[in-house]
């Protein structure tokens, strides 16, 4: 039994689908895969090495390159403050501060009954309303202790469900088209595209040097 | 310095616009009329002649022309073109606003471009936080799946192409447009060694690939229907067009402003009401970065440059990525270094030496000086830490190291100890922060 | 070169003098050949350059001034100025290793490495004088586990990408990557998963510090007491070139050397730790003979009463047709060479053979043109119908992984799938037999593996085979009709074989094998090893093993055991074998490492073996114990040093001549020749062994790597030899073998083919005795398509049992393998159950019931 459920499985093969290349859907599946267990186990490793024709330890080392990708359980909603330089000017670094006070945890922590995780994270492009907080890459701010205090309340009693999805999910609007033109269709229409080309550069060319006669 | 009135708005239109994300509203202000131009009654050349005329400047950070750019694509019958909307340089937030606020446009100019260069495919990778931007954006390609504009014979034109939207998953070094292909391709993000120098030589899965910039691609449409020359008329010298600078920092309306390029001074976009409206609290401006984090800084004496991507260069810093990041006379300088400092040591993709231990190093001995155990040998120790990861401290940076974040981690500290050397000092002496 | 657009070479200049440096090579090799040594960590001469440590830095002209560039990345290009000694450049020098010693710790006094360490070394000479670094270090947990043999200290690493890029380009095992980033990133197995490569020890034998030890090396030795002997590996007959370290009369570890022509440097573990063995409780040190049922430790001299006695009567009451001799493979060539004058000459038997499974025989290897290693590599396409290269001659399939990135396409004929099957442009997935007798018959088949040459752009005369026993169940005619047909259809291809015992070629050219005298001379037909086993379980027979257990090495055990409890057995070998407890006499052999010598690998390449140590206990090389006898039968005593016997062979056997025991490790040669030398001008060893130092530390410079010379240089030849003349090579005629069709029949009621097949790690005496190598030996398993299992009931992995033709039973472990064709099973020999029960002499298939009990 793979780890995937059935259901997406089929859209792990439809992601892959998208690529000329099955190595190049290594991250959308570890989105997937986190999608569904919230982070990414091993079994779920292990098939997505089977699918992109890779190796575990080659899934592990990859994703482990990346900040949103989390080999070991994350909590529920995983907060990240930003402290970098818009929003330090704009107090981050007090907010952060008063974050892991809030919930008790340092950054990088997860609070006991697995609801947050909290994160220092780098810009998170929303300097406009510094100092940002990304919950589950849901972006709130300018935010105060006392907002914040309100924000993760109210995350608490389920009131942003449905708005701020459990970690692992991202993108909730998926694909609906699979690939249209096969590629070797696309090279022949390509490759017709150049001739053309080349015959144009030709009559131009021919065209000057009448001219210049 | 006055702009061209009225400014028009190239790109952040239909900002503002209710739904202005959705295909109804797209379509009503004139979305796709651009693609169905270039694919019905304009040859590729023709299209990329329009580009090169207009003298766009890439928007992601190094300013190449898109132009030229694509004349330099090695001739093959693969090729591909990938959009960059990784945007993570810190205090840059425009990609983001576009692509969460018009992703019709994107993928128009993304299909134009296609068309101009003959891509096989087109990707637009975009990084893997912006989760509602990769939503908004997805659900555009498939309404323009829907509407014809992508896929099989669009529009009619005989011309087919698919576009696919690759989510990232969290590493500024994807930015850098190896590191990005390597990333599409499964990879950890690792930036590729030079040579080749572009990958217009060898890119995605080694075949001729264009990299080109989220806001970049949003320029297309505009000159396809305005066509090149309108576009150059707009600007100065090569600095052509409109952009957006994204704003932030100790301004009273830090936000993204859609500007004509090298029209305005730096001192004009902070202090015009319609823009920055003014420093905080009425302060003064200790300091600026002029084009994110990786650039040199500014005092205040630099405010009345141009918005010109040479005179800053001659200046010895950059326009970069197009964020601005203002300082007040509160700010502390070493905090604010450090914190940067800090960023880069986080998001070394830990191939080159310098870059990978540099990074940890100086961030550590930034943190030491912020928190009162500083020496002041440190100063020099650091310039030369610096000195050894950019030799001679310029601008742009000599490199010791495969990609260029390693050596826009001197900028911010070196230009600190220059510039606030005194500030240094007070760490030292005072065993803390006098900001504190 | 042809192409007129490449010139020949590109003039450069380092450090102001003029450089002719090879189109497209980086510009630290052309500089290291002109003697300009420029520093480096992560470059590997073996490997893509990836230019991340950023230690060779150096100032190149460019169109906009000069500026600092990675030397071991940037390509020559005409014209370009290199500089390597400027400020800057030290100045980058010094930065660099300063950053490298941010976070490694300064621990060299209890690290493996100190002593012959890159970064010890290259901070000593290009480093900062101080450190200026007074934060904390980056902290790691202490030393893991990355596999049973290779541990991990991630606070020495440096990052230089060397192992992972060796697992995943060169052994093509990315069992390990780098996990993390930045200063955070460590080099990482999958969580709980291991570094499973045959070829893992040659990770820690190109870490340029201390972060990869080898466990069975770890705090062995200093390297500063090291001493080293050069030698070839004889854990197969594809001959790595190593060198054998030894301190204090102990062998402490082996490195591969940097050939070009046959290992580029690297090795199997196999190999690589074969030394794990040598001072083993298990060694076989002392002369037993038995006394009544139990054997008794005696004197060599009344070890050789014994063998003496046995000898002339076995001679007097049953000829001496009644003494035989089996193995001498894994000897050298100058023991080889002994004993067959021993028994040809001084006891006048002709029963000789040191090739017990029937491998492919010497009358189809001497008639066909054999190609070189490195022509096999060059050919456009190689045919390989062989058994598992990675398994049999593990090395050759790291250098055809490179050979295929550079462009040769590989043709398998396997019916199952193997290592090679991820590298080949095709498979065929056909059986030995079918494929012969379709070469013989000229059916589709013959024409489909004629259509696949045809496809690499080849009409088949320049194509190369490798070809050898794909399954052991199968009689050796099959092997021999299969080559000898394909060179008959193709008359111009080129033959390797892949008969994989250490040194079976030097004992088929020394006619150690039936049919065959010394020096490739064809004689009358004799017995093989099958024969004499099936004889020696039904009339008396004296039988010497020479380092050979026909137990775990020939089909048919019960016919094996019976032969051995029949004879009277005399047993030479470093170790207890299965074959021990029937010996009457056990005289003990020095062991790799002790005795000096030469062998042969499959090329045909003559390399010599170094002499580490001296013998261990009583035991003696392999040439003393012939020669001692010899004595004890009265024969006059001849040569009895290796480099004399060597000479004796030069002189009288003509396939040898023109070698010289000296030369054969000289400059000139470093990795032997290959015989017969031929007429004209050779350029082995045209390019002068690698001097990097950073490649592989801990060589210390093996003794013939002399000055560099330029590349350009061909080293003389052996046309210059006086008296090369070509051998007496019987390019006669090749064999003409029938195959019956019952080698391909379809056996009916539901029975299965059985397809036998050696793994790397295979029990023996030796591997037993290596008590870090032992664990990984493998365990008897078959292979069965999914349906075949279901059949019965039975679930991947369960035990199931296998019934042959004659009633023998075998319970053995199944596994499930979709890539299997129906009505095979493949059976994997190992540990736990024995698969050549199940195969009969003489039978031309071997089939099987699969049952669930
Ligand atoms: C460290 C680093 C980070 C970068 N990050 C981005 C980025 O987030 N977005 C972007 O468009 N370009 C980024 N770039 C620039 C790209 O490498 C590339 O120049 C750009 O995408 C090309 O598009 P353009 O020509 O349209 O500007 C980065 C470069 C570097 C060296
Ligand atoms: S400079 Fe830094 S980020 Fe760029 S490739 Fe080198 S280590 Fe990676
Ligand atoms: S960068 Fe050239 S040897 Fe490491």
């Amino acid at each position: 039994m793979g780890a995937f459920s059935p259901d997406m499985r089929v859209r792990a093969e439809g992601l892959i689908a998208l690529y000329p290349e099955r190595r190049s859907a290594l991250i959308p599946l570890c989105h997937l895969a986190q999608q569904e267990a919230g982070y990414l186990t091993r079994p779920f490793m292990e098939e997505i090495a089977e699918l992109t024709g890779t190796t575990p330890a080659e899934v592990y080392g990859t994703a482990s390159f990346y900040d949103m990708l989390h080999t070991e359980p994350v909590g529920k909603y995983l907060v990240g403050v930003c402290t970098n330089i818009a929003c330090l000017l704009q107090g981050g670094g007090d907010l952060l501060e008063h974050a892991e006070r809030a919930l008790g945890v340092p950054a990088g922590g997860t609070t006991e009954d697995d609801m947050f995780t909290l994160e220092e994270v780098e810009c998170v492009a929303h300097c406009d309303k510094a100092p940002a907080v990304q919950v589950n890459y849901r972006f709130f701010g300018p935010l105060t202790g006392e907002s914040f205090d309100d924000l993760t309340a109210k995350l608490r009693a389920g009131e942003y469900d449905g708005v701020v999805p459990p970690h692992g999910t991202l993108i909730r609007v998926q694909r609906e088209n699979g690939i249209e033109v096969p590629l070797d269709e696309v090279l022949a229409e390509r490759r017709e595209m150049d001739k053309a080309k080349a015959a144009r550069k030709a009559a131009a060319d021919a065209a000057k040097a009448k001219e210049g006669n | 310095m006055t702009q061209t009135d009225p400014v028009p708005k190239i790109v952040t239109s239909r900002v503002g616009l209710e739904e202005s994300w959705g295909i109804k509203t797209y379509l009503a202000t004139g979305g796709y009329t651009a693609l169905r131009k270039a694919l019905t009654s304009m040859t590729p050349e023709q299209v990329a002649d329009e580009v090169s005329k207009s003298n766009l400047l890439g928007r992601g950070g190094a300013g190449f022309e898109v132009g030229r750019k694509w004349s330099m694509l090695k001739p093959a019958p693969v090729r591909y073109l990938v959009i960059n909307g990784d945007e993570s340089e810190p205090a840059t937030f425009k990609d983001h606003m576009l692509i969460e606020n018009d992703p019709h446009q994107i993928v128009e100019g993304t299909l134009i471009s296609a068309y101009a260069v003959g891509a096989a495919r087109a990707f637009i990778f975009v990084r893997g936080e912006f989760a509602l931007g990769l939503e908004r954006l997805q659900a555009a390609v498939n309404e323009a799946y829907a509407h014809g504009a992508i896929g099989r014979n669009i529009f009619g034109s005989g011309f087919s192409v698919d576009l696919v939207v690759h989510p990232g998953a969290g590493a500024y070094i994807c930015g850098e447009e190896t590191a990005l292909l390597e990333s599409l391709e499964g990879k950890r993000g690792f930036p590729r060694i030079k040579p080749p120098y572009f990958p217009a030589v060898m890119g995605l899965y080694g075949e001729p690939t264009i990299v080109n910039n989220v806001e970049s691609m949003s320029n297309i449409p505009w000159i396809v229907n305005n066509g090149g020359a309108s576009f150059a008329a707009l600007g100065v010298g090569r600095s052509t067009g409109t952009r957006i600078f994204a704003l932030a920092g100790h301004v009273n309306r830090p936000g993204n402003y859609e500007v004509e390029m090298a029209k305005l001074s730096f001192r004009e976009l902070v202090e015009r009401p319609e823009y920055g409206g003014g420093m905080r609290l009425g302060r003064q401006v200790k300091a600026f970065i002029p084009g994110g984090v990786s650039a040199p800084w500014f005092g205040p004496d630099q405010l009345d440059m141009a918005l010109s991507q040479d005179d800053v260069a001659k200046a010895g810093s950059m326009l970069g990525s197009g964020s601005i990041v203002m300082m007040d006379d509160h700010t502390c300088m070493v905090r604010a270094a450090w914190r940067i400092t800090k960023f880069f040591w986080r998001e070394s993709c830990g191939q080159c030496t310098p870059c990978r231990e540099g990074s940890g190093w100086i961030e550590k001995m930034m943190q030491r000086i912020e928190l009162g155990s500083g020496r002041e040998a440190d100063l020099d120790l650091l310039l030369d830490a610096c000195d050894n990861i950019a030799p001679g401290l310029t601008w742009p940076p000599q490199q010791t190291t495969i990609c260029v974040l390693g050596p826009s981690i001197p900028s911010s500290v070196a230009s600190a100890i220059r510039m606030f050397r005194d500030e240094f000092l007070v760490h030292i002496k005072e065993g803390g922060c006098p900001y504190e | 070169m042809s192409n007129p657009e490449t010139p020949a070479v590109v003039h450069i200049t380092v450090d102001g003098v003029e450089v002719e440096a090879m189109p497209g090579e980086p510009i630290i090799e052309a500089a290291g050949r002109a003697g300009t040594f420029i520093p480096r960590f992560c470059y590997h001469p073996r490997m893509r350059a990836v230019g991340m440590c950023r230690m060779c830095l150096v100032e190149v002209s460019g169109p906009r001034g000069f500026s600092l560039q990675p030397s071991c990345y940037l390509p020559v290009t005409e014209g370009m100025q290199v500089i390597t000694k400027s400020e800057k450049v030290k100045k980058a020098q010094v930065g660099v290793l300063e950053f490298l010693l941010v976070n490694h710790p300064l621990d060299c006094p209890v690290c493996d490495k100190g002593g012959e360490c890159p970064l010890q070394d290259q901070t000593l000479a290009y480093g900062p004088g101080e450190s200026r670094f007074v934060e904390e270090k980056r902290h790691w947990e202490k030393p893991i586990e990355i596999s049973k043999l290779v541990l991990l200290d991630r606070e020495r690493c440096i990052q230089c990408d060397r192992c992972v890029r060796f697992a995943r380009e060169v052994a093509g095992d990315p069992f390990i990557d780098f996990a993390g980033r930045g200063d955070n990133s460590e080099v990482s197995t999958f969580p709980d998963g291991e570094f499973t490569s045959y070829f893992s020890g040659n990770t820690v034998q190109i870490c340029p510090v201390g972060a990869l030890t080898a466990r069975p090396y770890r705090f062995k030795a200093r390297p500063w007491d090291l001493e080293e002997a050069e030698s070839t590996c004889t854990a197969c007959s594809f001959g790595c070139r190593m060198a054998v370290q030894f301190s204090r009369g102990e062998v402490t570890r082996f490195l591969g050397i940097d050939s070009d022509v046959v290992n580029n440097s690297w090795l199997c573990d196999l190999g690589r730790f074969a030394y794990e063995s040598l001072d083993s409780e298990k060694r076989l040190v002392e002369p037993k003979v038995r006394y009544r049922s139990e054997m008794a430790e005696v004197s060599w001299h009344d070890a050789m009463s014994r063998v003496g006695a046995h000898i002339r009567t076995f001679t007097a009451d049953h000829g001496a047709g009644s003494i035989a001799f089996l193995g001498g493979a894994g000897f050298t060539n100058e023991g080889i060479h002994s004993f067959v004058k021993l028994a040809k000459t001084t006891i006048g038997t002709s029963l000789f053979d040191a090739d017990l499974d029937g491998g492919v025989p010497a009358s189809v290897v001497f008639a066909t043109p054999r190609a070189t290693l490195a022509e096999a590599l060059a050919a456009k396409v190689l045919v390989v119908a062989s058994a598992d290269v990675r398994e049999e001659l593990p090395v050759l399939f790291l250098r055809l992984n490179d050979a295929v990135k550079k462009g040769l396409r590989i043709v398998e004929v396997s019916e199952v799938e193997t290592s090679i099957s991820a590298l080949a442009a095709e498979r065929l997935p056909l059986s030995a037999a079918r494929l012969a007798l379709a070469l013989q018959s000229g059916g589709p088949d013959a024409e489909r593996l004629g259509a696949a040459i045809a496809a690499a752009g080849e009409q088949g005369d320049g194509a190369v085979f490798l070809v050898g026993k794909s399954n052991i169940a199968d009689p050796a005619d099959v092997y021999a009709a299969l080559a000898a047909s394909a060179s008959r259809r193709w008359p111009g291809a080129k033959f390797l074989f892949g008969n994989s015992r250490a040194n079976i070629f030097g004992a088929m050219d020394l006619g150690a094998v039936p049919g065959w005298l010394p020096g490739r001379v064809a004689t009358a037909p004799s017995d093989d090893a099958r024969e004499i086993i099936a004889r020696a379980a039904d009339e008396p027979m004296l039988l010497f093993l020479l380092g050979a257990d026909p137990l775990s090495e020939m089909p048919d055990t019960a016919l094996v055991k019976s032969a051995l409890e029949n004879a009277t057995v005399v047993l030479i070998d470093s170790f207890e074998s299965g074959a021990a407890p029937y010996a009457d006499v056990l005289l003990p052999l020095a062991a790799y490492g002790e005795t000096a010598g030469t062998t042969t690998n499959f090329e045909g390449r003559v390399t010599r073996l170094g002499r580490a140590i001296v013998p261990k206990g009583q035991s003696k090389p392999d040439y003393l114990i012939a020669a001692e006898i010899g004595r004890e039968l009265g024969r006059p005593s001849g040569p009895t040093a290796p480099e004399e016997i060597f000479a004796e062979m030069a002189r009288e056997l003509p396939l040898y001549r023109g070698l010289a025991y000296a030369e054969l490790a000289s400059n000139r040669y470093p990795d032997g020749l290959v015989v017969p030398l031929e007429r004209k001008a050779i350029s082995i060893g045209a390019r002068p062994r690698r001097l990097d130092p950073i490649a592989t530390p801990g060589l210390v410079a093996p003794y013939h790597q002399g000055p560099a010379k330029p590349f350009a240089t061909e080293v003389g030849a052996a046309a210059a030899e006086p008296g090369a003349e070509t051998p007496a090579s019987p390019r006669s005629q090749l064999p003409e073998v029938s195959i019956d069709p019952a080698a391909v029949s379809v056996a009916a009621d539901g029975r299965l083919r059985l397809l036998l097949t050696r793994r790397l790690y295979r029990p023996t005496a030796q591997l037993a005795a290596a008590p870090i190598l032992s664990k990984l030996t493998a365990q008897a398993e078959i292979r069965v398509a999914p349906a075949t299992l279901e059949a019965i009931g039975k679930s991947d992995g369960s035990e199931v049992k296998l019934r042959g033709d004659h009633g023998e039973e075998v319970a053995v472990v199944a596994k499930s393998d979709k890539s299997l064709p129906d009505g095979v099973v493949l059976g994997r020999l190992g540990d736990g159950a024995n698969l050549l029960l199940l195969v009969k002499s003489g039978t031309w298939a071997t089939h099987v019931k699969v049952g669930s009990n």
